[in-house]
């Protein structure tokens, strides 16, 4: 039953992925998305409420599609409905949880990142330089498999723990 | 190898206890272990899903981002655990995304899908599936397989452990029971031994030792204390049975005894027996004789085989006479026989046997007869009879007879004898007496059979006698008024020419010829009539007539053909003279002897033998004269014996007219005489005629008759038959009486009336006795009552049988057999009227 649920979720979530062809490189990167939540512990004045939304939001050129916004609709993580939201300025996102820099905001990076800080918005993108530009997490290709890196550095100055279990499956740890 | 029971108490007790405590040890040790087992199964399960625990959440991470490189890492860390065998880790969809196997073994196989959460011992492994969450989702699965060496390890720990517990407690087990059982089985050992002693030397004196107050104790008390009874019953037994010994002596010999006594007896029982039967058999032998003799003969036959008799004899008495006559004498030895004068048939009379005691039924024992005086008994001593014993037969209380049984020996008969022959001579009265009852019915029977052979024979010969009457007369009407007229016509006064008067005796010779032959018919069964004249005979003489006479048929005839018959007289001369009719005698003689001629067809002899017998021994009047006439010819069966008197009865064919023996058998029968017929086949036939001797002659009436008055007479003659009637007319017409004729009865009593009323009264009747409607015998009764003087006569074919049987009405005055003759008519009316007649006569 309990499988079948499961399979029920997964399902919902990559759809056709066990049958179909392989899923695409940005349902995997939005599922790592969603799951990143499970692994990283936020400070509790980073909710307004203890039931409050786990905001996921995309700023700049949303490369997801619609991929992102169904890989968490109506899931929960510790009581926080999942909410998706596009961003076009980083101000905007200062109340996200989870923001994905897109690779269009690349020249904008550095200011973004200023902005962000004192917040305590996980965030990940996926262009070179990011972690040296004080990303927390960056996605990379390596062996035709979608790996991550991580700042742990970046992630302790937020006010963010990340589970040493993930740590331990990043690329590189600073 | 002994049995359990056999082996001695001592080492069964120190079985017993190793034995359980054995028992014990290892029941507590296999409980230990398996509680131990049990726990350890739980521990392991309860460490492995620890390991589990830790395992899967240190690989969370890897399994939602599907890292194999890190999952093999995680699970290569399960190398420090020595027991896992394998492990594998599985994405949320199932797929393996890393295994994990001691020492890199190839061998060992994953489980392609993964399976829910489980935990389950396998036959060498525990297996466990983990199911792996990252809240909220599903992550994966981890496998876990531990080998059970563990287990095994401390199983084997566990029973080398047991092992040296169970050697160390059995040495110091051995040890303490072998000291320990010594408390029970010493005294059972030492009260084994006394009892040994005890039965080995019979010596009852003999105690146990008693070793404490536990129930050995008890048990060597019970033990002494039993001996003490045994060593007093045994002295008790010892004595009762020196006892014992006397009186066994004493009962055997009182047995022997006994025994002795009852084989005498039943010796005597057997001999009782032996008799009894030989009783039977007597009894059996004797009861299927009918006569006196042969069962004397048998009786004595079996008692002198049976007891050894020397003398059995069987006397009968006559109680008239007082004599013992004897019937029946057995002698065992025959020279003794001849030594004794006595024989079957001897008389003696009762008081020379000395037996006069038997009278009364009492038996008579001689046990010396030298010591005897009585003359039987003396015959006996002569002829070396020493003892004798005389029984008697009694039957109905009274004596019938003595059985004389007599030995050699002096005193020779004992009351066993004695008493058998009583009881023999009771069975044997009986039957003897039966025997004579028998014989005498038998010959009463005999008598019986005979008469009724005779009467039968009379009979039949009465009713033939009868028949041949009635013939005659109907023939005798016929033939009335042929003679009858043929008489009238004779007498003259019709003019008859020479020729006419010649035929007309030729017609009568005629009619007497038939009157003749009718009469011989009659003659066989017919009455002497009163009026035949009876005549002095010479039966002799008449013989040597007869014999004469005869002479050409037996001599001359017979001579021709080359037969020779003989004829021999044997007279009595003292033959009384007979009162008869001499003709009918001579016609019988005649006849016999011509019969015996006939029956001798190749010759023999003919002997005519008379004589006289009288009554009584010395008796002066003869009774009877008794004539044979026998020959030596054919004979005759018993068939034709018993019908040769019956008229037309013959052997002889066409030349025989079978009324020859019928006839003199007639004669006879008028005669009062009897005849008697022996005869055999092929040994001759003998003919007896037994006259009785009378002297008492008939009157000759004739002269009177001659001389009888008679006057003319009214006389009514009645007859339905006219012929007669006008006979009778004519007949009685021409002696001058007046007659008138009726043809009825009725009609004749009319005529009667009429002519009493006229004044001129009948003065006899003549009426014939068969009539239609009125017969005879009514007309004379009607005519009595009228008149009772008148007298009546009837006319009758059967006259001479009414006269014979006694049978004449009383109404009937006389009776005259037809045809009638003038000569008889004229009789009857003088006996009739002579006194009317003679009165008549004297009052002129």
């Amino acid at each position: 039953m309990l499988i079948l649920f499961v399979g029920l979720l997964f399902g919902l979530a990559f759809k056709g992925s066990a049958q179909n062809p392989p899923p695409t490189e940005y349902q995997i990167k939005a599922a790592f998305l969603y799951n990143f939540a499970k692994f990283v512990e936020w400070p509790a004045q980073a909710f307004p409420g203890p039931t409050s939304p786990m905001v996921v939001g995309v700023l700049g050129e949303n490369a997801f599609g619609d991929n992102l916004e169904r890989a968490i609709r109506d899931k929960t993580v510790n009581n926080h409905p999942f909410q998706f939201k596009q961003f076009h300025s980083v101000t905007e996102a200062t109340n996200c949880q989870i923001l994905f820099i897109s690779a269009s905001e690349k020249s904008r990076l550095p200011r973004i990142l200023a902005g962000l800080r004192g917040t305590s918005v996980l965030t990940v993108s996926e262009t070179d330089q990011f972690i040296k530009a004080g990303g927390m997490i960056n996605f990379v290709i390596e062996d035709n498999r979608v790996h991550f890196q991580i700042n742990d550095q970046a992630a302790k100055q937020a006010g963010l723990k990340i589970s040493s279990k993930l740590l331990s499956l990043a690329t590189h740890n600073h | 190898m002994p049995r359990f029971q056999d082996i001695s108490i001592k080492r069964k007790l120190t079985a017993i206890i190793m034995i359980a405590s054995t028992v014990a040890l290892l029941l507590v040790s296999a409980g230990f272990v398996t509680y131990e087992l049990v726990t350890f199964r739980q521990t392991m399960t309860r460490d492995l899903s620890t390991l589990a625990e830790i395992i899967g959440n240190q690989s969370t991470a890897a399994l939602t981002y599907e890292d194999q490189k890190v999952a093999k890492e995680i699970l290569a860390a399960l190398s420090a655990k020595k027991h896992i065998v394998a492990a594998a880790l599985y994405d949320k969809d199932g797929r393996l995304l890393a295994s994990y196997s001691r020492g890199n073994n190839p061998a060992i196989s994953f489980p392609s899908r993964p399976e829910r959460q489980a935990l389950r011992f396998e036959s060498d492994a525990l297996v466990l599936f983990h199911p792996v969450w990252v809240s909220p989702d599903f992550a994966g699965t981890l496998y876990l397989k531990s080998d059970l060496q563990e287990i095994d390890e401390r199983f084997v720990r566990y029973a080398a452990m047991i092992l040296l517990f169970m050697l160390a407690s059995w040495v110091v087990t051995l040890f303490l029971s072998s000291r320990l059982q010594r408390i029970i089985s010493r005294p059972i050992f030492h009260l084994a031994d006394t009892a040994r002693a005890v039965s080995g030397t019979k010596n009852y004196a003999v105690r146990a030792d008693k070793h404490g107050g536990d129930e050995l104790g008890q048990l060597v008390d019970s033990f002494n204390e039993m001996l003490g009874q045994i060593q007093r019953r045994d002295s008790e037994l010892q004595q009762a049975h020196d006892k014992l010994e006397i009186r066994v002596g004493e009962r055997t010999r009182d047995l022997r005894a006994e025994i002795a006594e009852r084989q005498r007896a039943e010796s005597a029982l057997k001999q009782q027996f032996v008799r009894m039967s030989l009783l039977n058999q007597i009894t059996q032998a004797i009861s299927d004789r009918q006569d006196t003799d042969s069962i004397l003969h048998v009786v004595l036959r079996q008692v002198e085989d049976h007891l050894g008799l020397d003398l059995g004899l069987v006397a009968l008495f006559d109680a008239k006479a007082q004599t013992l006559n004897v019937a029946a004498l057995r002698v065992k030895n025959s020279l003794l026989a001849q030594k004794f004068d006595l024989h079957e048939g001897s008389v003696l009379s009762l008081a020379e046997t000395g037996l006069q005691r038997c009278e009364q039924g009492q038996t008579v024992y001689f046990a010396d007869t030298l010591k005897e005086t009585a003359a039987f008994v003396e015959k006996l001593a002569v002829t070396n009879w020493r003892s004798a014993v005389a029984v008697p037969l009694m039957v109905e209380g009274k004596l019938f007879g003595v059985l004389v049984a007599a030995r050699l020996a002096a005193d020779g008969f004992n009351s066993d004898d004695c008493e058998f022959l009583r009881m023999l001579c009771e069975n044997v009265a009986l039957a003897a007496h039966q025997a004579r009852l028998h014989t005498d019915l038998e010959n009463a029977y005999n008598e019986l059979r005979r008469t009724q052979a005779t009467v039968l024979q009379q009979e039949r010969l009465k009713a033939l006698g009868q028949m041949a009457s009635g013939i005659a007369h109907d023939v005798n009407n016929a033939l009335s008024p042929v003679i009858g007229f043929a008489d009238i016509l004779m007498k003259g006064g019709y003019g008859l020419s020479p020729d006419g008067k010649k035929y007309l005796k030729y017609i009568r010779m005629a009619g007497e010829d038939i009157a003749h032959i009718v009469a011989r018919l009659r003659e066989f069964y017919r009455a002497r009539e009163e009026n035949e004249p009876l005549q002095h005979l010479d039966l002799n003489a008449l013989i040597e007539q007869v014999a004469d006479m005869t002479r050409p048929r037996w001599r001359d005839i017979p001579q021709s053909k080359g037969i020779t018959i003989e004829v021999r007289t044997e007279l009595a001369p003292d033959v009384p003279k007979l009162a008869g009719i001499e003709s009918e005698i001579r016609e019988a003689f005649t006849n016999l002897v011509l019969n015996a001629v006939d029956a001798m067809p190749r010759g023999g002899r003919i002997t005519i033998r008379t004589r006289v017998v009288r009554h009584e021994r010395g008796g002066r009047h003869p009774r009877h004269v008794v004539v044979d006439v026998s020959d030596t010819g054919t004979g005759m069966d018993e068939e034709t014996r018993k019908r040769c008197l019956e008229p037309f009865f013959s052997t002889k064919g066409k030349r025989g007219t079978g009324l020859g023996l019928a006839m003199v058998y007639g004669v006879m029968e008028r005669h009062e005489g009897n005849i008697d017929i022996q005869s055999e086949p092929g040994k001759g036939t003998t003919i007896r005629l037994v006259f009785p001797v009378r002297t008492k002659l008939c009157e000759d009436k004739e002269e009177n008759e001659k001389h009888a008055v008679i006057e003319p007479l009214q006389i009514l003659c009645i007859d339905d038959e006219p012929l007669l009637r006008e006979l009778i007319k004519e007949i009685l017409e021409r002696d001058g009486h007046e007659v008138e004729v009726s043809d009825s009865g009725q009609s004749g009593l009319d005529e009667f009336r009429i002519a009493r009323e006229r004044g001129r009264p009948f003065d006899v009747v003549i009426t014939d006795l068969g009539m239609p409607y009125l017969d005879g015998r009514q007309v004379a009764k009607a005519l009595k009552q009228e008149s009772p003087a008148t007298p009546v006569i009837m006319l009758t074919g059967w006259g001479a049988f009414m006269k014979e049987d006694g049978n004449t009405p009383e109404q009937v005055d006389g009776v005259i057999s037809k045809p009638p003759r003038s000569r008889e008519l004229r009789e009857a009316l003088s006996r009739f009227h002579p006194i009317r007649g003679n009165s008549r006569t004297h009052r002129k």
